[in-house]
């Protein structure tokens, strides 16, 4: 991510990722289309398109009923990370092994050792608490675990919210693993509902990973207090969890049962998850930014050991202070221009002068905040 | 909340960067954390898979506990014989989990009828014995244990095999499968009783936590002395 100081490209694109928000919401807007345009079409077009598939079909329908809910979401959360995008492969390559540490780990731990599938069902109460202390937990420390020893220390690694992105591309491997099951254990029927569930599921599971992404991209850069971790892992836990007994529901009834109450609810957890993470994401380029901001008052502009101890991406410094530099000579261009009798065009410019690095810096921090 | 929020959003005041021994040191909680939270899990599950429901025969006659979360009812796929009508002095529970592993769910049953002239522990385990083995397709006893029940009851636990074919009335072609079964007989308070526990062979040890929780609600225990029985 190293790139020169003064360059004038990434000031142009620091400048347009702070100000332009007409790209990513068109972005946006296409993506979120596209999981409702696959939704609609298992539900209204081919409800019953996985019936009579078995085999290699099946696997494949499996495969592309997982992985589209999972491909949206994980582009639509990768914008968020604005200021310095992680690169393509490597987020690619969590959400493999987020995939992978599922299919191998999350099996052996709930239904060979917790045996989950002999009592978690058996009450209500078993199921919701077991669903969180249990579930949740399991699949919430897998999240944190491949995060925390697959990239905590790699270089690409340099900012806060870049937790969030790789902890929701891990999240996003897990769903689609939980996705195909889904499908497979289904024999492909059930399509309907089924996509809808997909594409809830693959949202929820982005959410509760990207909590704790959050707390681990704070504590990567952050002296954080010792219970920060284990509560952030915990908030995660408790969603999944609510989440898992809200979502299980809909398959663990009677013939007579109404699937879509539990749907909708289990909906409105993952909606508001999402909610938190996109405040979350915007707290989080907020403090960079104002990070960033401050360094370069303090002229510190240089020493990017220092900057990525602080979870500021190397190029985000200098690009701050040759942008404040551009705007300084702008405004003395124009108090030397200004009438010296002028009392009114002397208190504007004076007051640009005393706050323009400042306020531009929170100008920044606040957009990126209006953008999540 | 908001405070909540607020800390969860920034947890340091002063930004300052960890130390390598910070970052060692919240590994180590976070650990700590999710193992003792996984064993509060555990703990719910032990008690998940103790925890029953009572069920009581006749006017306080014998109280069962039976497993909670199974269903009581007539298990749906059963392809065995419907049951006789209940005769007066007569009780049958029925509970089966609906969320077996195999295509032939777990199923307790229970009954309770009033005892007849010359009942005795032989004549009732002959007579379910014979009915057994016209009911069920390839019957096989495989043991007959003396046990006690209810502090000193004197009982049989009769463990069997048969194959049965449970999806075949809905037309699947699910092949059949071989069950195992128990049926604890004794006599008590003028009234004999018999509770059958089945499952499929493959999916015993799992339902297994089940029917333990029905025996240890009669207090089963094998008898001091095993007669040798035929």
């Amino acid at each position: 991510m190293a790139a020169a100081t003064s360059d004038p490209q990434e000031q142009a694109r620091l400048a347009r990722v702070a100000h332009d928000r007409n790209g990513l919401w068109i972005a946006t807007s296409i993506e979120i289309l596209g999981l409702i345009v696959f939704v609609g079409l298992f539900n209204f077009l081919f409800p019953s398109l996985g019936a009579n598939l078995d085999g290699a079909p099946l696997i494949g329908l499996g495969l592309l009923f997982s992985l589209i809910p999972a491909a949206l979401w994980l582009v639509f959360f990768y914008r968020r990370d604005r200021l310095d995008a992680e690169p393509k492969q490597m987020v690619f390559n969590l959400f493999l092994l987020g995939a992978l540490v599922t299919a191998a780990l999350r099996g052996p731990i709930l239904d060979g050792a917790f045996q989950i599938q002999a009592w978690l069902y058996s009450t209500w109460w078993a199921h919701l608490l077991g669903g969180v202390l249990v579930v949740g937990m399991v699949e919430q420390f897998l999240i944190f675990a491949t995060v925390r020893y697959a990239i905590f220390k790699h270089s690409e690694f340099d900012e806060r919210v870049d937790g969030i992105v790789y902890a929701i591309a891990v999240g996003l491997g897990m769903a689609t693993i939980l996705n195909f099951q889904y499908v497979w254990s289904h024999g492909g029927v059930d399509l309907g509902i089924g996509s809808i569930r997909m594409v809830i599921n693959a949202l929820a599971y982005a959410s509760f990973a990207g909590v704790v992404g959050y707390v681990l991209g704070q504590g990567r850069f952050e002296k954080v207090p010792i219970y920060y971790i284990p509560a952030g892992i915990s908030v995660a836990a408790l969603f999944n969890g609510l989440f898992f007994y809200a979502l299980d529901r809909t398959v663990a009834q009677s013939l007579t049962y109404n699937p879509w109450g539990d749907l909708i609810f289990a909906g409105i957890i993952a909606a508001l998850t999402a909610a938190v993470l996109f405040w979350l994401i915007a707290r989080a380029n907020e403090e960079t930014l104002r990070l960033a901001g401050q360094t370069v008052r303090d002229g510190n502009i240089d020493d990017s050991d220092a900057h990525r101890r602080r979870g500021l991406p190397p190029a985000l410094v200098p690009a701050i202070a040759a942008q404040h530099a551009a705007e300084s000579a702008t405004v003395s261009a124009a108090e030397a221009t200004a009438l010296p009798d002028d009392p009114e065009t002397d208190d504007d410019t004076s007051d640009k002068k005393n706050t323009t690095p400042k306020d531009q810096v929170g100008d920044q921090a606040n957009d990126q905040g209006g953008v999540a | 909340m908001s405070a909540l929020l607020e800390h969860l959003r920034r947890p340091s005041v002063t930004n300052e960067p960890p130390t390598a021994g910070t970052i060692r040191r919240n590994d180590v909680a976070t650990l700590i954390w999710v193992a003792f939270v996984l064993v509060l899990g555990f703990g719910i599950r032990n008690n998940a898979l103790s925890a029953g429901k009572v069920v009581t025969l006749g006017d306080d006659l014998l109280q069962i506990t039976l497993p909670a979360g199974w269903v009581q009812g007539t298990r749906p796929l059963a392809d065995a014989p419907p049951a006789a009508p209940l005769g007066p002095n007569e009780y049958a529970v029925s509970v089966w989990n609906s969320r077996s592993p195999s295509q032939f769910d777990a199923t307790i049953d229970i009954h309770a009828r009033h005892t007849r002239p010359g009942d005795n522990l032989a004549t009732v385990r002959a007579a379910l014995g014979l009915r057994r083995s016209q009911e069920l397709s390839r019957y096989r006893e495989l043991q007959a244990e003396a046990v006690t029940v209810l502090n000193l009851v004197p009982g049989t636990l009769i463990t069997y095999a048969h194959v049965a074919d449970p999806t075949r009335s809905t037309g699947a072609l699910a092949p059949p499968v071989v069950v195992q079964g128990q049926d604890l007989i004794f006599l008590y308070r003028e009234h004999v009783f018999r509770i059958t526990v089945a499952a499929d062979l493959a999916t015993w040890e799992t339902e297994a936590t089940g029917f333990d929780r029905v025996f240890r609600s009669l207090s089963l225990r094998a008898a001091a002395v095993q007669e040798v029985l035929p």
